[in-house]
């Protein structure tokens, strides 16, 4: 070791702390013990609410050319209550009522990391982060992730890396960030269009690697995008809003200056005001509608108060209802509130939560139009621009028409009796049988034959997911050392054991309607065949996605 | 023994083996390592069954470690001030030497406490933990090449007192 590597070592000596082990080991099990009786608690209360909420998708109209299919929301969601989805560390996504702050659904507990989280707003996508925590302004192997909310709700699809995912109010495009520069922090703005794929890369400042950008949002007429942007160690963090048609780098957006004890998160309503909170003393912040001149956004009205200062905050579209969340080391704080309240309501989260977006109620029901057959029915709704290709060939699938579902995508597709060719590009199927419920799985960059037997089945590229319909699946060693797994059982709730090839138990998980979990494989580097046993009875149906070392 | 007992046993030696050294070599990275690092063992000690498993649950709990680090300086930072004037705050920003203490060691020290936060979680886990820089990249959740720019730009900081260092 050389001697300049000594001396800083020496120095970095200086600035070491030592901390008592057993105080330490004492403190982190009380704590470990604290949080299993709370969760205990929780998931007695969210059993009831599960159970009445969840799962329940009954199909109630069949006509000769078309099914209607009544969504969960129908039966259980009345109009009038909020949804909010919500980031809570350690436990992933979830759905909670914004009235009774009772969790309604777990979406995703996979990952140990997620970042930022932003609804679509027909509340049937949610774009959130896996990989990247918090605020984190680097990208590492973060990536950005959709998981769908309609009938029922799939697994999460990868969009791509990057963080901080902003849906327009269209629905139509994703904000986010990227790292494409050698210095691995958010110096890239890109505006992708959800429906071609387009990309616009935008530099944060083309000519400056020490800036960065903080979380994008929409103006509310899809026009603009308001954003912090860090400029290096003594440049500041100024509110930067970008025209999206004409500025062409962060640094020519135009740059909006606010108190130095505020913070600002976004806009608040239609009528184009910002949301921000400021300092209130005390430990206590105010939320704020601020007005956006020039070249300043001053505060025009306290919303509400909290304890401790905001780190997110969010308005749905209406401008009616405000959310913000609150984080220190000892307390996690969800506010919400609605135009009238005189103080916000504090929900309780299961964990540390950093980012939470309001989720519009779906529509009631979708009908589907098709042929009422007996086989798979294969949807189309989404496109991408990798330029992936679907082709199939089945006895008894036939392909429904490209649009309709979900509104979203135009999809060239052209159906033969035996032939269902089409391009779609990073697509989604769904999944219909006649009879019972409705599959959905989505599908990354793929290609995807369906074999006689109605099942996708894997070339190249397309190991990334596959289907099978059966009671077991046993997937092959492909050296990754994490495998998601979404499972759906049509007869209700049913036990799936995931284990590996040795006979050891790696997870067990209840399924009811689709579920998603992962199974982390650790087997020393061996092969591995990992099967998934539904132990209940028939008509399981196991997606399996093989893509990444994660976490 | 029964597996539970051998599991929380597993665990309790974890702890007591890698966290006086988990602290110190992040107390290096920056503040609340002590708090970062108990929270992340509680997270572990949550979900042993599925951790305990992993190759490496002791690189598993620095990553969470530094992370609730980063998060918790970004939330204070938040709150402190949105306008993030950094050359105000010296701890934060670039040390000059001629502000610096007069022994070469302390002039080192202040260097270190002024680099740019990600350069000197990057030097600490490098030169002080050891790590390789794959294993840096891993803990703090960016490329390789990320991590040698972070340790490329403090080394070239460090060195008006500090003679070449080998990667």
């Amino acid at each position: 070791m050389s001697e300049p590597r000594e001396q800083l070592r020496g120095a970095l000596d200086r600035l070491a702390t030592n901390d008592d082990v057993e105080a330490a080991h004492a403190s982190v099990v009380a704590r470990a013990r604290s949080i299993r009786r709370r969760r205990r608690a929780l998931a007695t209360t969210a059993l009831v609410t599960i159970t009445v909420a969840v799962g329940v998708i009954a199909t109630t109209h069949r006509g000769r050319d078309r099914v209607t299919i009544t969504t969960p929301d129908t039966v259980s969601t009345p109009r009038s209550r909020l949804r909010i989805v919500a980031v809570v560390h350690g436990r992933g996504l979830v759905v909670l009522d914004s009235t009774t702050g009772a969790i309604t659904t777990t979406l995703d507990n996979l990952h140990d990391a997620i970042g930022a989280v932003s609804a679509s707003p027909d509340g049937r996508d949610v774009y959130y982060v896996a990989g990247a925590a918090g605020y984190d302004p680097t990208c590492g192997h973060a990536r950005i992730l959709r998981h769908s909310l309609g009938d029922p709700p799939g697994v999460a699809d990868t969009i791509g890396p990057g963080i901080f995912p902003a849906v327009d109010p269209t629905g139509m495009r994703l904000a986010f960030l990227a790292c494409d520069g050698p210095s691995g922090y958010a110096d890239t703005l890109v505006i992708r269009d959800l429906l071609s794929g387009a990309e616009r890369r935008i530099p944060v400042d083309a000519g400056e690697s020490s800036w960065w950008a903080t979380a994008p949002r929409w103006s509310p007429d899809g026009r603009r995008l308001a954003m912090r942007v860090i400029q290096g160690p003594t440049g500041g963090s100024p509110l930067r809003i970008l025209d999206v048609e004409h500025d062409t780098s962060l640094a020519t957006a135009r740059v909006v200056g606010f108190s130095d004890s505020g913070d600002v998160f976004g806009y608040l309503g239609p009528g184009g005001e910002l949301l921000g909170a400021v300092d209130a003393g005390a430990q206590r912040a105010d939320v704020v509608a601020m007005t956006l001149g020039p070249t300043d956004a001053v505060p025009r009205q306290a919303l509400f108060t909290t304890r401790d200062f905001p780190i997110s905050a969010s308005a749905d579209a209406t401008g009616n209802n405000v959310l913000a969340v609150t984080s220190t080391a000892n307390r996690n704080g969800l506010y919400v509130w609605s135009a009238g309240d005189t103080a916000a309501r504090q929900l309780q989260l299961p964990g540390q939560a950093w980012f939470a977006d309001w989720l519009p109620n779906p529509p009631t029901s979708t009908t589907v139009p098709g042929s009422a057959d007996d086989g798979l029915r294969v949807v189309f709704t989404h496109t991408s621009p990798d330029g992936a290709t679907v082709t199939g060939r089945s006895g008894n699938v036939s392909i429904a028409e490209a649009h309709g579902c979900e509104g979203t995508a135009p999809v060239r597709v052209s159906a033969g009796p035996n032939c269902v060719p089409g391009t779609a590009p990073g697509l989604r199927f769904d999944f219909s049988a006649a009879g019972a419920p409705v599959y959905r799985l989505t599908v990354l960059d793929a290609d995807f034959p369906v074999d006689a037997a109605n099942r996708l089945r894997p070339v190249g590229i397309a190991s990334l997911i596959r289907l099978v319909r059966a009671d077991r699946s046993t997937i092959p060693d492909d050296g990754t050392r994490r495998v998601e797994i979404a499972a759906f059982h049509s007869s209700g709730v049913a036990n799936v054991r995931v284990s590996l090839a040795g006979g050891r138990s790696d997870a067990m998980a209840p399924v009811d309607g689709w579920s998603a979990f992962a199974a982390r494989i650790t087997n020393g580097g061996e092969p591995f065949g990992l099967t998934v046993d539904g132990l209940d009875g028939n008509g399981l149906v196991v997606a399996t996605s093989l893509p990444y070392r994660c976490c | 023994m029964g597996k539970a007992k051998e599991s929380v046993a597993e665990f309790d030696a974890m702890f007591r083996d890698h966290y006086p050294r988990l602290v110190r070599s992040l107390s290096v990275a920056g503040d609340g390592a002590a708090d970062a690092v108990q929270e992340a063992f509680v997270q572990a000690l949550l979900r042993w069954r599925t951790i305990g498993r992993y190759d490496d649950p002791v690189g598993w709990v620095r990553r969470v470690a530094l992370r609730r680090m980063l998060n918790e300086h970004r939330s204070r930072r938040r709150r402190d001030a949105f306008v993030e004037r950094l050359s105000a705050h010296p701890a934060e920003g670039r040390v000059e030497l001629d502000d610096a203490p007069d022994g070469p060691d302390e002039q080192l020290v202040a260097l270190v406490v002024g680099l740019p936060r990600q350069q000197r979680i990057a030097v600490a886990l490098r030169y002080y933990d050891d790590l390789p820089v794959s294993e840096v990249a891993e803990a703090m959740g960016i490329s390789e090449g990320a991590v040698r720019y972070h340790l490329h730009e403090a080394r070239k900081r460090l060195r008006a007192v500090l003679g070449a260092i080998d990667v």
